[in-house]
């Protein structure tokens, strides 16, 4: 009885958890985000696109290119997030690589409480065989930077964001 | 390189790498079914590679409110990236390109696909595994091309690469007539495997990195480029990558199987156009060529040789454990021996021979060594030499034999040698046991003297070689004691029911017909054999086959009063069963219906021909023959139903007939026959037609000898000329 009543609890448990653990869908915004990488040679990068608070604690996850839990791994910073907060819908918003010279398009969805809020937008980046670049792109996450074109620093030559129609 | 060096090449490459070569196979068939699925599948759109570009572009952009990318697999499922907050919609669909409507999630690769794709490609060893598969396509590549050497080497060269190839072992037959046959996938995978891998080490630089082609700058205004994205069909391209914005500065990106091309938003101008590096082409078509990917034909195909990978393996496995099996061992020094048995055999079914006569030698006291033919030496001791050897393909040595005339030449045969040869090969073979004939002749040239006339053996007849041992103990004076039977292959057995006997007999003879129908449905075509084996003896009597109108077999034979075989034969009457081999004799099968064929025989050899005629119904078939030479009309009465028939449906032109021991006719022989046709035998053969002649090797000879002068008189090429064109056949005995 004893054993069916702590079942009983930690279902009720995981039930809440997950209640509460949704996307905010109020309030949010969709922009349309391109990345375009540098000329490097070598395989496709992973890259996560995440949002920082003031202190850089992880807030959310905007995107990830590269959906083989193993490659992930490759993104230190932001697998030791993902690992111990998992996110309820990480395929969602995981999806290709890109390797030297292409570029990707995807969308992603920012509260509007993220923007201007002294939170940091961060893009790390790693290629099989070759490094890991925690702060590919580090830049405060605003209005202004949201419609700028915003340099990286080793595998990505720029990315883009612009509000959806 | 010597034949023997390849072999043992092809052997050891094998070996090292059957494991991987085993499980890439393996994993290789059931990948190929990959885009099989993918093709039958039901969200594939037919039409879908003709639908212009424009179309699609358009289609989408007014009914999503964000177009990210467009992507094309060749298996033909159209890929969109796209956003719509109003029909909640986000991420990649498979859509029609005509309508734009999403038709479905974007399946994923199944997680079996995809287990299985990752241990064909690594083993799940990453890196390290994909060297190893990359190092198991290129021993795989080798295999094949080491394999190609072994059949050139076999048919004596390479322009006789797709010849004919007799049939001596069931395992290597058809592992040379697959290999053969799979030989350019097999080259298409390897190499393709190789390339996949290698690129992965980005050896050739990166197949990736599509940017370091020539980019030519297309100036605006050009006609050529205009209105491009109208132009161009879904199957043509590959993806698409929408403007990111709709300002001027950003445009379409379009990528073909061989270029990207940038193209402007406004009016479809193309701006820019980069050729993808070369080693980017070839990744891509080492890809398209491993996985079959946009091609069902292909796929099967590449199904269909992994299949065969395992074959090869099987069947390797059978050649290579019946060559180990017959290793031979010594028992007395090779300078103590007085008695040497010397062989040579390509793959080993000699060897069965060679140790049961060197036991039965042992036995009888001798001191017997046995070795290769390649390991002939000085022997200190010897008195008698014996050699045992079959012949490769055209008349050459075995492997193992390739050296012996030279080892002759370099240590001499001690004087009054006794010696005697006995060759093994195929009667189907034009040069039977050429290379034995070689060796006794060589033999007597260095002065050695015979113990036994050399003997020469039909399919490793048991029951002859027995009969050669006998003639050995005569010459010895010793008795050898030689078990009943041995295990050797011999050709399978196939049981026959008796349909039907017909008996004729006339003033001379008794010949007779059987009817035949096989147990089980056997590929035998008129001018095979059937070789019948009397009970309690080993000897076959080949008998040449032919079919009635209703497709029984039939045999054709004259009973002989002490011949075993034909009593044997003629005991049988309907309802009973009889055993027999099929033996292949394509050499003597009717030509193709367009050419006219005259068709001679004596007695019993009408018996093809029976079956040929009935080979060519239908319209518009060249005209078929016959002249026949029996001794009394009564002799003829056994096939004239038959030849009736096929007269009256016009299978048969026309019919002459030869009696020996009748009195009131105009000819005795078919050679008269044919003598009193005058130019027609000459012209049939300048116009290309075709002589078959079965019978007595008498009639065969006296035929050639009419062709000949007929020839001769007529102004055209000789005999000599026609039978080398293979336009005159014949099957005699």
């Amino acid at each position: 009885m004893q054993k069916f009543s702590s079942y009983f609890l930690l279902s009720l448990f995981f039930l809440f958890l997950t209640a509460f653990n949704t996307f905010p869908e109020a309030d949010g915004h969709v922009y349309k985000c391109m990345i375009q990488m540098t000329n490097y040679p070598g395989e496709g990068a992973y890259v996560a696109v995440s949002v920082l608070d003031k202190d850089h604690n992880y807030l959310k996850t905007l995107h990830v290119m590269g959906d083989d839990p193993e490659w992930q791994e490759d993104l230190t910073s932001w697998f030791g997030f993902f690992s111990k907060n998992e996110h309820p819908d990480i395929d969602a918003i995981s999806g290709e690589t890109r390797a030297g010279g292409e570029r990707i398009m995807f969308m992603v969805e920012i509260e509007d409480e993220l923007i201007d809020a002294g939170n940091f937008l961060r893009l790390e980046s790693a290629v099989e065989n070759q490094k890991y670049v925690e702060d590919e792109i580090l830049v405060p996450l605003t209005s202004g930077s949201l419609s700028d074109k915003i340099e990286g620093s080793e595998y990505i030559r720029y990315v883009r964001f612009i509000p959806a129609k | 390189m010597n034949r023997t060096l390849w072999r043992y090449s092809h052997f050891a490459l094998a070996i090292s790498s059957s494991v991987f070569v085993f499980l890439a196979a393996v994993t290789g068939f059931i990948l190929a079914f990959e885009p099989v699925g993918k093709q039958l599948n039901e969200n594939r759109v037919s039409g879908w590679d003709s639908v212009p570009l424009k179309a699609t572009i358009d289609s989408l952009q007014s009914h999503y409110e964000e177009v990210l990318t467009l992507e094309v697999d060749p298996n033909g499922f159209i890929k969109a990236s796209l956003f719509d907050g109003a029909q909640d919609l986000n991420g990649d669909f498979l859509i029609d390109p005509r309508t734009g409507n999403v038709l479905g999630e974007v399946p994923k690769q199944s997680a079996f696909f995809e287990f299985v794709t990752s241990l064909h490609r690594s083993l799940f060893l990453e890196t390290a595994g994909r060297i190893f598969m990359g190092i198991t396509a290129f021993l795989l590549f080798l295999i094949a091309f080491s394999g190609s050497i072994l059949i050139i080497k076999r048919q004596k060269g390479w322009i006789k690469f797709f010849k004919r190839i007799v049939k001596e072992n069931f395992y290597q037959y058809s592992h040379i007539i697959l290999g053969r046959l799979m030989l350019i996938p097999l080259l298409v995978i390897t190499l393709s495997g190789v390339f996949l891998s290698l690129d992965r080490f980005e050896i050739f630089g990166s197949a990736k990195d599509r940017s370091s082609g020539k980019t030519v700058a297309l100036t605006v205004g050009d006609n050529d480029t205009a209105d491009f994205l109208n132009k161009v069909g879904l199957g043509d391209i590959r993806s698409v990558e929408f403007p990111f914005t709709d300002e001027p500065e950003d445009v379409f990106v379009v990528y073909l199987n061989d270029r990207k091309l940038e193209i402007r938003q406004s009016d479809g101008y193309i701006q820019q156009s980069a050729m993808f590096p070369f080693t980017a082409l070839v990744h891509s078509a080492s890809f398209d060529l491993h996985t079959g990917n946009g091609s069902l034909l292909w796929s099967l195909i590449l199904a269909f040789s992994a299949l065969n990978i395992l074959y090869f393996m099987y069947s390797g496995a059978q050649i290579s454990w019946k060559r180990l099996r017959n290793r031979i061992g010594n028992k007395f020094h090779p300078d103590l021996a007085d008695t040497v048995i010397l062989y040579g055999s390509e793959n080993g079914s000699t060897l069965q021979f060679v140790k049961v006569l060197q036991k039965a030698m042992i036995k009888s006291g001798s001191k017997v060594y046995a070795a290769e033919l390649n390991d002939y030496r000085k022997f200190l001791s010897l008195k008698k030499l014996i050699i045992l050897t079959s012949t490769y393909g055209e008349g050459d040595p075995p492997a193992n034999a390739v050296h012996f005339f030279d080892l002759l030449s370099d240590h001499r045969l001690p004087e009054k040698v006794k010696t005697s040869v006995v060759g093994f090969g195929s009667r189907s073979y034009a040069n039977f046991c050429k290379y034995a004939v070689d060796v006794d002749l060589q033999m007597k040239k260095l002065g050695a003297r015979n113990m036994v006339e050399p003997y020469l053996i039909h399919n490793r007849n048991y029951a002859s070689f027995k009969k050669w041992v006998r003639s050995l103990e005569q010459n010895l004076g010793t008795h050898l004691d030689l078990p009943a039977t041995i295990d050797i292959e011999h050709t399978p057995e196939h049981a026959f029911d008796v349909v039907e006997k017909k008996v004729v007999q006339d003033r001379f003879d008794t010949t007779f017909m059987l009817k035949l129908k096989p147990v089980r449905k056997l590929k035998i075509r008129s001018g095979d054999l059937i070789g019948v084996c009397p009970p309690g003896e080993d000897t076959e009597r080949m008998y040449s086959v032919g079919f009635d109108a209703l497709g029984h077999v039939l045999l054709s034979i004259k009973l002989h009063e002490r011949g075993l075989c034909s009593n044997y034969l003629y005991e049988h009457k309907g309802g009973d069963q009889l055993k027999g081999s099929v033996h292949r004799n394509s050499s003597f099968h009717l030509p193709g219906s367009k050419i006219p064929v005259i068709c001679i025989a004596n007695g019993t050899g009408i018996a093809p021909f029976m079956g040929m005629v009935n080979e060519r119904r239908g319209k518009n078939m060249a005209p078929v023959q016959l002249y026949w030479g029996g001794r009394t009309s009564e002799s003829f009465d056994l096939y004239r139903p038959g030849i009736d028939e096929a007269i009256r449906e016009g299978r048969l032109t026309e019919v002459n007939l030869a009696f020996s021991k009748e009195q009131d006719v105009h000819y005795h022989y078919v050679q008269d026959l044919l003598k009193s046709t005058g130019n027609t035998v000459v012209a049939h053969l300048e116009a290309g037609g075709v002589i078959m002649i079965c019978g007595s090797v008498t009639m065969q000879n006296g035929v050639y000898e009419v062709i000949e002068s007929l020839c001769g008189t007529h102004n055209s090429h000789p005999l000599l000329h026609y039978l080398n064109k293979g336009q005159i056949l014949s099957d005699c005995y």
